[in-house]
């Protein structure tokens, strides 16, 4: 791995090798969880309609 | 109309030259104010991290311009301010970060290592608009990013504010797992005083 490092008054750019410290550090860092997959109800409430309200539109009272 | 001629000016009291003048024209201001100064764009294309190093200490103002990033993977990308000879500062961050999600609403996320651009990452985000990073006092800093993904028409905007242990010195435009990689766009920033 390796980061790119520019500087703003010269302008050089650099490539430089991430050091075994660092790849170290970024290698214990937590890894998050992959988003849990919504189910159909969880993502009608999120564009703000209900299960009735929807039924209701649809004319499924 | 009669010219002066000379290289150098200085305050009476200052350590060095204020003004330096140089034989091919060009002007160094030595701690300017109201002047906002470029830095150099460099390709988003390869590496974990992209530091903009060497900003001065007189500045109070910086704003990080994202055309059309990417990474290859789903790690969110943050932006980290640093000091010295650059250590980004990794933890300590006060913020939050949205963005719209197609066809599921919307998602709002908050991280402590650095201002997310955008509240969730994917390998097919491209993303785009300026993050303005503000002096509150001294080494105290706002960051407030407005944009979102250019690829799907996602909006996002986040927010965060954070206290160096230092004079600022640099950013560093990275992932949060640190080993997602850029693989498309371009970056550069605008510093002023």
């Amino acid at each position: 791995m390796e980061r790119i490092e520019v500087n703003v008054i010269t302008g050089e750019q650099t490539i430089i090798p991430l050091t075994e410290e660092e790849i170290a550090e970024i290698q214990s860092r937590p890894q998050p969880e992959p988003p849990a997959e919504l189910t159909a109800e969880e993502k009608l409430e999120r564009s703000g309609l209900t299960v009735a309200e929807l039924k209701s539109l649809l004319g499924l009272d | 109309m009669s010219t002066l001629k000379t290289s150098n000016l200085q305050h009476a009291s200052a350590a060095s030259a204020n003004i330096t003048l140089a034989s091919d024209g060009t002007t160094t201001i030595a701690a300017p104010s109201n002047i906002i100064k470029s830095g150099t764009a460099v390709a988003s294309t390869s590496g974990t991290s992209i530091d903009f190093t060497g900003i001065p200490s007189w500045v109070k103002r910086v704003t990080v311009m994202l055309d059309r990033v990417s990474t290859n993977g789903t790690s969110v990308v943050q932006v980290q301010l640093g000091t010295g000879s650059f250590t980004p500062t990794t933890s300590g961050y006060n913020g939050l970060s949205y963005i719209s999600l197609t066809g599921t609403g919307s998602l709002v996320t908050n991280i402590t290592t650095g201002i997310a651009i955008l509240a969730d990452g994917s390998a097919a985000y491209s993303r785009v608009g300026p993050i303005v990073i503000n002096n509150i006092t001294g080494n105290s800093w706002s960051m407030s990013w407005c944009g979102g993904d250019s690829a799907s028409a996602r909006v996002g905007t986040a927010a965060a504010t954070v206290s160096l242990a230092a004079t600022l010195t640099g950013v560093r435009i990275t992932t949060v797992n640190g080993t997602d990689t850029f693989d498309a766009g371009s970056i550069n920033i605008l510093y002023e005083g």
